[in-house]
C-alpha cells in the first residue's frame, strides 16, 4: 500500500554507469522510506491487524444491531437520497452498513475502509510533495479505527472522507496540467459542486486539501487563489442550505456539531487530519526541496534501522489506538452484546455474559434482560436470586428508549399474550427510529398474531426488499400465501391462544403506562384465564410479587402452578416439583400467617431448614451488616433478598 | 460508384431493414386473437373493476395478480369498430403502467360513458383472455387537488407527520407543511407537534386556515395559521388557558369560522383489534371573527350540559351543523368505558350572518333513531345532500371498524325550514326541535366495506367524494374517491391512484383528513414556517357572546 518505490523511471545499471557524477546527482532517488518488502509486510501486518481487531474487537454486528437508519431496495428509496447533497454517500453508507450483520464481511468491510482511506492519503501527499511519506498513510486508518469502535453512524463520514480525499488527488493533478488560474478555478468550482452533492462535509476535506498548495503557489496573490478557494467552499453549504434546501435535515450544522460529543471529538481529528497534513507536507517540501543530496545505500545501517523502526512504531500505534478505543468503548460495547444476545434470543450466551458484568455497569435493563433469558430458559424460579434483581421485573419509567430496548419490550408483551401493547411499542417505535427493521419484523408478526394478515403483509412487503430481513419477510408471506390463518404455526396458535381476553383501557399519557403491567395481579390473572398454561405470565407475576415482596398476593397467583408444565415443574422422572424461589416466598408467607396448603405446591425440607438457619442468624444478629456477612451464603435465595434486596449480592 | 462504397451502402441498407424490422418485431402489438377465455375477471391491485372515474383522473394504474410469462392489456371504448385511442400495453412484468397522454386522451373522448379494458396473459405460447372489465367515465371532472396528512399509524408520538398536496391529473405530491424537515432560520422544528387541521374556504386555497401543535420539546409555539391572499399570518384562538380551536369549517362568506375546541384523551385497548380509543372530555362550538380577530361564542352551541363538535356551514351559510351529546364526564375523572354509551345527535342551527344571531336550534337526526353515534357531517357544496359518519359509539370514527358513510337528502328537510319563524335571542334552556325527517332518512352508502370510513370532503360541483378507508386491512388509511350522482347514488369508489401499482402494499403511511380544492396551495413551506414562529398578528380574542358583535 505504502511502499517505497519513487515517481522515477527504472533505468538500469548500464545506463546508470554511462552518466556523468553530476549526471547522477540529478537521478531519482529512494525518498526515506522502508524496503519495498518491509513495506508490504508493515502493510499486510497493519490492516491484518486492524481486520482482527475490527472481527474481535469491534465486532460490526453490534453496530448493525444498533442501525436505526435502514436500507431497502424499494423503489424509490434510492430517489429519495439522490435529491439532497450528502444524499448519495447516506445512501452508499446504508448499503454497505448491511454487511455489517456478517461479522466476517463488517471486518472486511472496516478494513477496506482503513485501507482506502490510508492509499488516497499516500497518494496524496506523493502528488503534493512530488515523493512518498513512509507510514503517513497510515495515520488517518488510524483515527478512523478510533472512530469506528464509537459504534455510531460513522460510514458517511468515512466514505465522505474517501470522496474529499479523492477529489483532492484530482485537484492536484489537474493543478499540473492546467497552468491558467481562471480554468483552474472553474475547475476547482466544479469540484467542490461534485463533492458536496456526493458527500456533502466531504468538501471541508477537499477545499483545504486543495486550496492550501494553490495558496503555497500563489502567496503572493492569496485572496484570488487559494483563500478565494476556502471562501468559496465556505459559501457553497450555506447558500445551498439557505436558498435551495431550506429543509435539509442533515446540513451544515451537523456536520460541525455530530452527535455525541465523544464522537464530534473523532469525527473532526478524522475531518482535519488533511488540512493539517497538507500544510505540514507543503512546509516540508519548502524545508527540504530537494532530496538528492541524501545518496541511498551510504548509510547502510541507517536505511535498515530506520524502516524497521518505522514498521514498530507503525504497528505499536495501532496496538495502542485499538487498546484505547477498545477501553473507551467497553461500556457501549457492553451495551450492546447486552441488546444482541436478547434480540437474537441467545438466552445462554446473555446468562453468561452478565456474570462478567462489573457491579457498577449492571444496569436496571440488564436485570430485566437476564430475568427474561431465565425466564425463556424455565429457570426463573429456581436462579433468579442467583443474579442481581430490581423491584420489578418489568422495565419502568427509567428504560432509555433505544430502538433494540423497544423491540425486546414488544417481544417481551407479544410472548406474554400482550398484543396490544406489544403493538403500541412497536409502532412507537417505528415512529421514532423511522423504518427500523427488527420493528417491523416484530410488527408483522404482531398483526399475524392478532390475525390481521392484511396489515402484517404490509410490514413484510417492505421488509422484503431489506437485504437481511429480507429472506426471513419471504418466508412468511409464503406461508401466508399457503394458508393465510397460519393454522399449521404452533408458535403463532400459542400466542394467539394467550392472548387476553378482557376489553380493559389503560390511558395514553406517559410512556409507561403502554409498559406490561405484571404489578397488576389482575392483568396477569387477566391472561391466566384466556390460557391457564402461559408460563410466562405465571412466572412474572410471582417473580413481581417476590420483588415487591407483597406475598399476600402469592396465595392468590400460586394455585395455578398446577397448569404449569416444562422442566421447571416437572422432574425428568414425571413427579412435579416447585421452583425453589417460590418454595421460600411460600415458605416465609407461612411462617409469618401460618400454614397454607396450595394443591400443586409443595415446599421441601431442605428449603424449610435453609429457612430456618437463616431465620436462627438473623435473629441472634440485630446488626444488619454482620447478619449480611453471616448469612451470605443464603445471597443466592429469596430470604436473602426478602431481607436485604435489592440489590448485587453476587 | 466504387465497389467498396457499393459494399457500403449495401451493408447500410441491410442494416437499416434489420433494425427497422427487430423495432417492428419489438413493438408490434402480440396477435391474441386466438385467446383462450377463462370465463372470470382477472385478479388485479388495485381494484379497478368498474368503477366510476373522473374524466380527469390519473391513470389507473393496476397489477395484474395472476402468474405468466407475458401480459398483454388493451384499454379502448369496447367497439371493435373503433379503434381510435385504444392504449396496448405489452409486458413481462405484472405492473401495468398506463401512459398519462393517451389515458387522458381516451377518457376526454369517452366521458359520460365507459371504456373497456381486456387482459391477456400467456403461459407458454397460448394466450388467456379474461372477462373484459368496464371503467365508468362521468361527465364531471373532480377538484385537480387533493390535500391530506401522511403520518404513521400513531399511537403516542407525532413524528415524521406532514401535509402534502397531490395533483389528481397526475402523480405529483408535494410537501406543505413537515413537522421534521421545516426548520426556522435557527434549525429548529416542531419536533413532534402535529401539524393538521387544514380548512378551505369554498375549495380555494387563496384562503386557509392550518393548525401547528408542536411538542412541549419545541421551541414553537401552538399557532393557527391563517392564509389570506397568499400570505400566511398567525391568528390565535386560545382564550386564557382554554384550548385552541379543532375543527374548523368556514363560513361561505369568509368573514367567520366556526370550530370546536376540544378536550381529548387517548387510551388503549388491552386487547380489541382496534387498540386505539380516543375520548372527547368536553366540547363546545365558538367563531372565529376573520376580520377583528376576536373569539366569539353563543350558550346555544357551547352548553355546559352538553358536548358540541364538528361544525360544518350551510353552503348558503344560514345554517350551522353540528354534533352534540349529553355530557357524559362532568368530572372528567370517568373510566373512559363509560364513553361506550356515548352517542352524537346530528343537529343543526340557524344563523344569521348580519346581525351575527344564532337561532332556531333543531335535531336532524337523532342518535336514537340511527341506534349510532353521528360524527363528521360534510355538505355538498349545492347544498343538497349532507355525509356524515355513523358508528358504535363515541366521536372518533376513524378507530372504529364499524363506522360508515351514511347521506341525508337535504332537499327533503327543506320544508321544516318554514315550519317555525327563526328565534333572534339566546334560549340556553331551550330543547332542540326535532324534525321530521321520514322522507329524509339517512341512507348507508354503497361505497362502505366492513371496516372504518371516515374523513370525507365533497368536490367543489358536488359531485365526487374523497374519503378514509381502511378497507385493505383496518390499519392503514387509504383515500378513495367516489362518485355521487344527482340522485345520491354513488358509483363504485377506487383508491387514489399511483404511479406504482403495487404502492400500497408496502406503503407504511396512513392517510389522513383529505381535502379537495381546485388549485394549488402558493404560500410555501418557509413562509408558513416564518408565519409560525412570527407573533400573531391579530388580537387576541375575548370570547364576547355573539350577540354582543
Amino acid at each position: 500500500m505504502i511502499t517505497c518505490r519513487d515517481c522515477g523511471p527504472a533505468l538500469t545499471k548500464k545506463v546508470i554507469s554511462r552518466l556523468t557524477p553530476r549526471q547522477k546527482t540529478l537521478l531519482p532517488v529512494k525518498p526515506l522510506s522502508i524496503q519495498p518488502w518491509l513495506g508490504r509486510v508493515c502493510g499486510m501486518l497493519f490492516f491484518g491487524g486492524i481486520f482482527v481487531y475490527a472481527l474481535l474487537g469491534i465486532d460490526s454486528t453490534l453496530r448493525y444491531d444498533w442501525q436505526i437508519r435502514g436500507f431497502s431496495t424499494l423503489p424509490g428509496f434510492l430517489a429519495g437520497f439522490l435529491i439532497y447533497p450528502g444524499g448519495p454517500v447516506e445512501y452508499c453508507a446504508r448499503l454497505l452498513c448491511q454487511g455489517y450483520a456478517n461479522g466476517y464481511l463488517g471486518a472486511l468491510l472496516i478494513t477496506a475502509q482503513c485501507a482506502g482511506l490510508a492509499a488516497l492519503t499516500h497518494l496524496y501527499i506523493r502528488l503534493l510533495v512530488g515523493r512518498a511519506i513512509s507510514f503517513v498513510g497510515y495515520i488517518p486508518a488510524l483515527l478512523a479505527i478510533c472512530l469506528m469502535s464509537a459504534y455510531d453512524h460513522h460510514l458517511s463520514v468515512v466514505l465522505s472522507v474517501i470522496v474529499g480525499l479523492l477529489l483532492a488527488c484530482l485537484f492536484l493533478l489537474a493543478m499540473r496540467r492546467i497552468h491558467n488560474g481562471w480554468l483552474l478555478l472553474a475547475v476547482f468550482v466544479m469540484m467542490l459542486c461534485v463533492g458536496y452533492y456526493l458527500a456533502d462535509v466531504a468538501i471541508v476535506v477537499f477545499a483545504p486539501a486543495a486550496a492550501l498548495p494553490q495558496l503555497w503557489r500563489h502567496r503572493r496573490w492569496p485572496v484570488v487563489s487559494g483563500v478565494g478557494y476556502l471562501v468559496l467552499a465556505a459559501a457553497l453549504p450555506l447558500a445551498s442550505q439557505l436558498w435551495l434546501f431550506p429543509s435539509l435535515e442533515f446540513g451544515c450544522k451537523s456536520w460541525f456539531l455530530p452527535e455525541p460529543p465523544e464522537v464530534r471529538v473523532m469525527t473532526w481529528r478524522l475531518l482535519g487530519f488533511l488540512p493539517v497534513l497538507s500544510l505540514a507536507a507543503l512546509i516540508y517540501r519548502q524545508l527540504r526541496p530537494d532530496k538528492s543530496a541524501t545518496q541511498p545505500g551510504r548509510h547502510l545501517i541507517l536505511n535498515n534501522f530506520i524502516p524497521i523502526t518505522g514498521a514498530i512504531v507503525v504497528m505499536s500505534c495501532l496496538g495502542v489506538a485499538c487498546y484505547l478505543s477498545h477501553m473507551d468503548n467497553a461500556g457501549a460495547k457492553r451495551n450492546l452484546m447486552q441488546d444482541h444476545y436478547a434480540c437474537n434470543e441467545q438466552w445462554a450466551e446473555l446468562i453468561e455474559f452478565s456474570r462478567t458484568v462489573p457491579t457498577e455497569a449492571y444496569s436496571s435493563q440488564l436485570c430485566w434482560d437476564v430475568d427474561l433469558a431465565l425466564c425463556m430458559t424455565g429457570r426463573l424460579g429456581d436462579e433468579m436470586f442467583a443474579f442481581p434483581q430490581e423491584r420489578h421485573v418489568n422495565p419502568d419509567d427509567s428504560m432509555v428508549r433505544t430502538p433494540a430496548n423497544e423491540y425486546k419490550l414488544a417481544q417481551t408483551c407479544l410472548r406474554v399474550g400482550r398484543a396490544n401493547d406489544a403493538e403500541i411499542i412497536a409502532q412507537e417505535s417505528i415512529t421514532t427510529f423511522m423504518q427500523y427493521p427488527r420493528a417491523m419484523a416484530s410488527l408483522a408478526k404482531i398483526y399475524l398474531v392478532k390475525d390481521n394478515a392484511p396489515a402484517a403483509r404490509r410490514y413484510l412487503n417492505a421488509l422484503s426488499h431489506d437485504l437481511v430481513f429480507g429472506a426471513w419477510a419471504t418466508n412468511w408471506l409464503a406461508q401466508l400465501d399457503g394458508d393465510s390463518t397460519l393454522a399449521g404455526n404452533a408458535e403463532i396458535q400459542r400466542l394467539r391462544r394467550q392472548s387476553l381476553p378482557r376489553r380493559d383501557m389503560f390511558p395514553g399519557q406517559g410512556a409507561s403506562q403502554t409498559y406490561v403491567a405484571f404489578d397488576s395481579l389482575g392483568t396477569v390473572e387477566g391472561s391466566l384465564q384466556k390460557d391457564p398454561a402461559n408460563q410466562m405470565a405465571f412466572e412474572y407475576g410471582m417473580a413481581e410479587i417476590m420483588l415487591s415482596k407483597n406475598l399476600a398476593d402469592l396465595i392468590k397467583l400460586a394455585p395455578r402452578i398446577k397448569n404449569m408444565t416444562g422442566p421447571a415443574y416437572v422432574t425428568p422422572d414425571g413427579r412435579r416439583r416447585t421452583p425453589v424461589h417460590f418454595q421460600e416466598a411460600l415458605a416465609i408467607y407461612c411462617d409469618k400467617a401460618g400454614p397454607v396448603k396450595i394443591d400443586g405446591f409443595e415446599i421441601e425440607p431442605a428449603t424449610l431448614s435453609h429457612m430456618a438457619e437463616f431465620k436462627s442468624i438473623m435473629s441472634t444478629h440485630p446488626d444488619r451488616q454482620q447478619a449480611m456477612a453471616l448469612t451470605w451464603k443464603f445471597r443466592k435465595t429469596y430470604f436473602f433478598y426478602n431481607c436485604f434486596g435489592p440489590g448485587d449480592y453476587r | 460508384m466504387t465497389r467498396r462504397r457499393k459494399l457500403v451502402a449495401v451493408a447500410a441498407i441491410g442494416l437499416t431493414l434489420a433494425a427497422a424490422i427487430a423495432a417492428w418485431a419489438i413493438c408490434r402489438a402480440p396477435d391474441v386473437s386466438g385467446a383462450c377465455d377463462v370465463g372470470r375477471l382477472a385478479k388485479i391491485y388495485p381494484d379497478c373493476a368498474d368503477v366510476t372515474v373522473p374524466p380527469n383522473i390519473a391513470p389507473l394504474n393496476f397489477q395484474i395478480q395472476e402468474p405468466a410469462d407475458k401480459y398483454h392489456v388493451a384499454i379502448s371504448s369496447g367497439l371493435d369498430s373503433d379503434s381510435a385511442g385504444r392504449i396496448q400495453i405489452d409486458c413481462r412484468d405484472v405492473d401495468i403502467r398506463i401512459p398519462a397522454k393517451a389515458w387522458h386522451e381516451l377518457l376526454g373522448k369517452h366521458q359520460g360513458n365507459s371504456i373497456a379494458v381486456d387482459v391477456y396473459t400467456r403461459i407458454g405460447q397460448g394466450w388467456k383472455r379474461f372477462t373484459r372489465f368496464q371503467i365508468h367515465v362521468a361527465p364531471e371532472p373532480i377538484d385537480s387537488y387533493a390535500f391530506y396528512r401522511l403520518i404513521p399509524p400513531l399511537f403516542k408520538s407525532h413524528r415524521q407527520m406532514a401535509l402534502y398536496q397531490r395533483d389528481l391529473r397526475d402523480f405529483d405530491e408535494r410537501v406543505m407543511l413537515d413537522n421534521e424537515t421545516s426548520l426556522d432560520s435557527s434549525g429548529n422544528s416542531p419536533a413532534e407537534g402535529c401539524v393538521n387541521c387544514h380548512t378551505f374556504l369554498n375549495h380555494r386555497t387563496d384562503k386557509m386556515l392550518l393548525h401547528v401543535r408542536p411538542s412541549a420539546m419545541s421551541s414553537w409555539q401552538p399557532a393557527m395559521l391563517l392564509v389570506q391572499d397568499g400570505k400566511a399570518k398567525r391568528v390565535e384562538t386560545r382564550i386564557g388557558k382554554q384550548r385552541g380551536a379543532g375543527y374548523t369549517s368556514w363560513h361561505p362568506s369568509g368573514e367567520l369560522l366556526a370550530f370546536s375546541r376540544n378536550i381529548l384523551r387517548q387510551y388503549f385497548h388491552a386487547d380489541s383489534p382496534e387498540t386505539r380509543e380516543v375520548v372527547d372530555d368536553d366540547s363546545d362550538l365558538g367563531l372565529y371573527v376573520v376580520a377583528t380577530g376576536q373569539v366569539v361564542t353563543d350558550p346555544k352551541i357551547s352548553r355546559p350540559d352538553r358536548l358540541e363538535t364538528f361544525p360544518t356551514w350551510s353552503p348558503d351559510g344560514k345554517w350551522l351543523y353540528f354534533c352534540s351529546t349529553a355530557m357524559w364526564n362532568p368530572s372528567k375523572e370517568a373510566r373512559p368505558d363509560k364513553s361506550f354509551h356515548v352517542r352524537y345527535d346530528l343537529m343543526r342551527i340557524e344563523f344569521d350572518l348580519a346581525s351575527r344571531h344564532f337561532g332556531r336550534l333543531e335535531t336532524v337526526v337523532s342518535s336514537d333513531q340511527m341506534g349510532k353515534s353521528i360524527t363528521e357531517p360534510r355538505i355538498s357544496p349545492d347544498g343538497r345532500f349532507l355525509m356524515f359518519c355513523a358508528h358504535e359509539y363515541g366521536s372518533f370514527p376513524l378507530y372504529q371498524n364499524d363506522s360508515d358513510l351514511y347521506m341525508v337528502d337535504l332537499s327533503k328537510l327543506a320544508g321544516q325550514q318554514a315550519a317555525s319563524a327563526p328565534t333572534t335571542g339566546p334560549a340556553p334552556d331551550s330543547s332542540p326541535t326535532p324534525l321530521a325527517v321520514a322522507d329524509a332518512a339517512p341512507v348507508r352508502l354503497s361505497l362502505n366495506s366492513d371496516r372504518s370510513e371516515s374523513y370525507h370532503s365533497w368536490s367543489s360541483n358536488s359531485r365526487w367524494v374523497i374519503f378514509s378507508s381502511k378497507r385493505e386491512d383496518g390499519l392503514f388509511v387509504r383515500l378513495y374517491i367516489c362518485h355521487i350522482d344527482e340522485q345520491g347514488r354513488c358509483g363504485k369508489p377506487f383508491i387514489l391512484p399511483q404511479k406504482d401499482p403495487n404502492f400500497y402494499s408496502r406503503f407504511l403511511m396512513t392517510y389522513n383528513v383529505p381535502e379537495l380544492a381546485i388549485e394549488p396551495v402558493t404560500v410555501t413551506q418557509a413562509e408558513l414556517v416564518n408565519a409560525i414562529n412570527a407573533p400573531s398578528t391579530m388580537p387576541a380574542g375575548n370570547y364576547a357572546p355573539a350577540s354582543k358583535l
